[in-house]
């Protein structure tokens, strides 16, 4: 799965970022995965809060934050590392061929800059137009994501737009330059209900040349627009696959616990169904699997670590995990 | 059913001056919440939910309509008039960082609202606090430790302490697990649930999650741009939508259950604001069965059956919901496998 196939467009291998530690000691926030997304396919990541999903995207950017840094493996987009490339060329792919897309819009939206000028400038970077022509396509990026009336908009500051709009002009600043790979952090987190609807299906229906990285903490989103799911756990992944099966055949008990914590609308009330106790914090030495004092199914093999490896349904369905939910009659626990 | 609801606001309306003028961000609004009933109000921003909770909880005073709370109109009393009223009345709010004081020990938070209502003597108090400690799960040795020593999910577990120190008749929770992950979002939707079997106290449940509200909730009441817009059973709700509203809620609150694809339902534009309220029904700019009646009158907030909720709509039932009839039939765990669409 790693790396052969030629329409790969991000590849990340074997990655580990660490920070320090007070005592002296290195925590690896992400520690050892490798992933690949190929054109046209959705990745969707997820975790929950201090699982290391968001350091993981940052790094695709090469913005890993200080005193984090990139300990080992590699990042590659369309072949083109991106782990130790110098910050010159970092910025060229940045908003060339890695579109970036964040929870809060005006992380990624200079507020002191019109919404044309934030597109024109980076079209003129990337794809060397004039200004007039930069500000043609600025404006046919911004019909593309579905905005009324973009040739007004043009003149709009990012604070005039409600939330939807702006994480609307955050993705055609993402898609304008024709990327390989759109890494989206939570990218409808802050946004309500049917605004979330609305830029899923634009991200479902734009994304299609590209490939994408989607980060979220919620089971359900990921559900709604991934063609494969990834789950992490500090900084491990435990699970990856084909999305309709690893959420109807979860073979990890974390991501079956994970999808039994979820609230759905066909499932019998009143009570949920949770994990128990709470995910560890940073540690400098790991023991065998992180999940194991939450686990049901914990025994003494578990005290080394797992490498995740297929777990005899669809080829890329792989498990990180001893006692892995038998495959007859596997099913989400209710 | 006799018995008057524990909580009923009626023809609640609460505005705020604006340079444009008075804005109602609660317009007319019923509701009524039974003794050990659990009420979910949902709506996304700007619909009023979390202003009507602190009308409700008195942080904002009503300009128009009641609030009857066992039986009396607190609308109008004044802060020394309801604090008898507090004691019975408790509140749990979304972010467990800053609703509570960083500087205290979890003990004196714990302690503040027993001695403020004279619950008993210093050894009264301690025992009630370790009572409480271990009522929402947390060790003893809590009681001498700050709030900053506590993860989210912990934080939250003392809002709930803290909410229940008085054995309330009702607690009103605005957004209480959305800040939280989702394994530990199960774990403090069941301590409230706990709680209630316990101390048989109504909840009013502020959310934005229609999927967790009906999964907590007795009966479900749908809010958009200061008003009702459906209120039923939360069966009903999901099962039964009856507003265009919410079956477009429904089907854009993703759950991971795939084999359940729900057809899409997506709203064209943003939630208006109160300031700028359409005319006619507030919905209908964003309606996908809206007609010309829609755009020139508003509708009330009415019974659609015998037995059945309300609705404010002039078309009821005409959008269907975003799944098939079948899909709740089965009540199978294993229903995420082969079930009909």
């Amino acid at each position: 799965m790693m790396g052969g196939a030629t329409d790969t467009v991000l590849a990340v291998e074997d990655l580990r970022i660490g920070f320090p530690l007070a005592d002296g000691g290195v925590f690896n926030a992400v520690d050892g995965v490798s992933l690949a997304i190929a054109r046209g396919e959705i990745l969707g990541l997820v975790g929950e809060s201090g699982s290391g999903k968001s350091m993981l995207a940052l790094a695709t950017m090469g913005l890993v934050p200080r005193p984090g840094r990139v300990a080992g493996g590699r990042i590659e987009v369309l072949g083109e590392p991106v782990t130790g490339a110098p910050e010159k060329r970092l910025r060229a792919l940045r908003g060339g061929r890695i579109g970036m897309v964040f929870q809060d819009p005006m992380t990624g939206l200079n507020p002191v800059r019109s919404v044309g000028s934030i597109l024109a400038e980076s079209i003129r970077r990337h794809q060397g137009l004039d200004k007039a022509a930069a500000l043609d396509r600025a404006e046919a990026a911004l019909k593309a994501v579905g905005i009324p009336a973009p040739r007004a908009r043009l003149e709009a500051y990012p604070h005039q737009l409600s939330g939807g709009l702006r994480q609307r002009v955050m993705i055609a600043l993402a898609l304008v330059n024709h990327p390989a790979v759109i890494v989206a952090d939570e990218p409808t987190t802050a946004l309500d209900a049917t605004i979330q609807a609305q830029i899923l299906d634009l991200l479902r229906t734009r994304l299609s040349d590209a490939g994408g990285l989607l980060i979220t903490h919620d089971l359900g989103v990921a559900a709604e627009i991934c063609d494969r799911i990834a789950v992490i756990y500090h900084g491990r992944l435990v699970e990856t696959g084909p999305a309709a099966e690893v959420l109807s055949r979860p073979v990890h008990p974390y991501t079956a616990g994970l999808i039994a914590a979820a609230p759905r609308f066909d499932r019998a009330r009143p009570r949920l169904n949770p994990i128990p106790g709470q995910p560890p914090g940073p540690v400098a030495e790991r023991r065998g699997c992180s999940f194991r004092p939450r686990c049901a199914h914990a025994g003494e093999a578990c005290g080394v670590a797992p490498a995740l490896e297929p777990v005899g349904l669809s080829a890329d369905h792989r498990a990180a995990c001893w006692h892995p939910l038998p495959a007859a009659g596997r099913r989400v626990p209710a | 059913m006799s018995v008057p609801p524990l909580l009923e606001a009626r023809d609640l309306s609460v505005g705020f001056r604006t340079r444009g003028g008075r804005v109602h961000a609660v317009d007319r609004v019923s509701l009524s919440v039974g003794r050990g009933e659990t009420v979910g109000l949902v709506g996304e921003s700007g619909s009023g939910k979390s202003t009507l909770a602190l009308t409700i909880m008195r942080a904002h005073r009503p300009d128009g309509g009641t609030i009857r709370f066992d039986g009396r109109d607190i609308g109008q009393l004044s802060p020394a008039a309801m604090k008898p009223i507090r004691r019975r009345l408790q509140m749990i709010f979304q972010d467990p960082y800053a609703s509570l004081d960083p500087r205290m020990t979890v003990g004196r938070i714990l302690a503040e609202p027993l001695k403020a209502h004279r619950w008993g003597d210093r050894t009264a108090i301690r025992a009630r606090v370790a009572d409480l400690l271990d009522a929402v799960g947390l060790p003893s040795d809590a009681v001498e430790r700050l709030p900053a020593q506590f993860s989210g999910g912990q934080r939250q577990r003392i809002a709930i302490a803290r909410a229940i120190a008085l054995e309330p008749d009702m607690i009103v929770a605005d957004e209480p697990v959305s800040a939280l992950d989702v394994s530990i979002q199960a774990q403090i939707v069941n301590l409230l649930r706990d709680i209630q079997e316990r101390l048989d106290n109504a909840f009013l449940v502020i959310a934005h999650d229609l999927a967790l509200v009906h999964q907590i909730a007795d009966r479900i009441v749908v809010m958009y741009l200061g008003r009702v817009v459906e209120e039923g059973t939360a069966d009903d709700i999901v099962e039964r939508p009856q507003h265009p509203y919410t079956v477009a809620l429904l089907s854009a609150t993703p759950t991971p259950d795939v084999a359940q694809r729900r057809q899409r339902v997506i709203l064209a534009g943003d939630p208006p604001s109160p300031i700028d309220r359409p005319a006619g029904c507030p919905f209908h700019p964003r309606c996908p069965i809206a007609e010309d009646r829609c755009r020139m009158e508003t509708p009330d907030l009415t019974a659609h059956g015998p037995g059945r909720g309300r609705v404010a709509c002039f078309f009821p039932g005409r959008l269907p919901p975003p799944w098939q009839p079948h899909t709740f039939g089965t009540d199978s765990p294993t229903g995420t496998e082969g079930s009909p669409r």
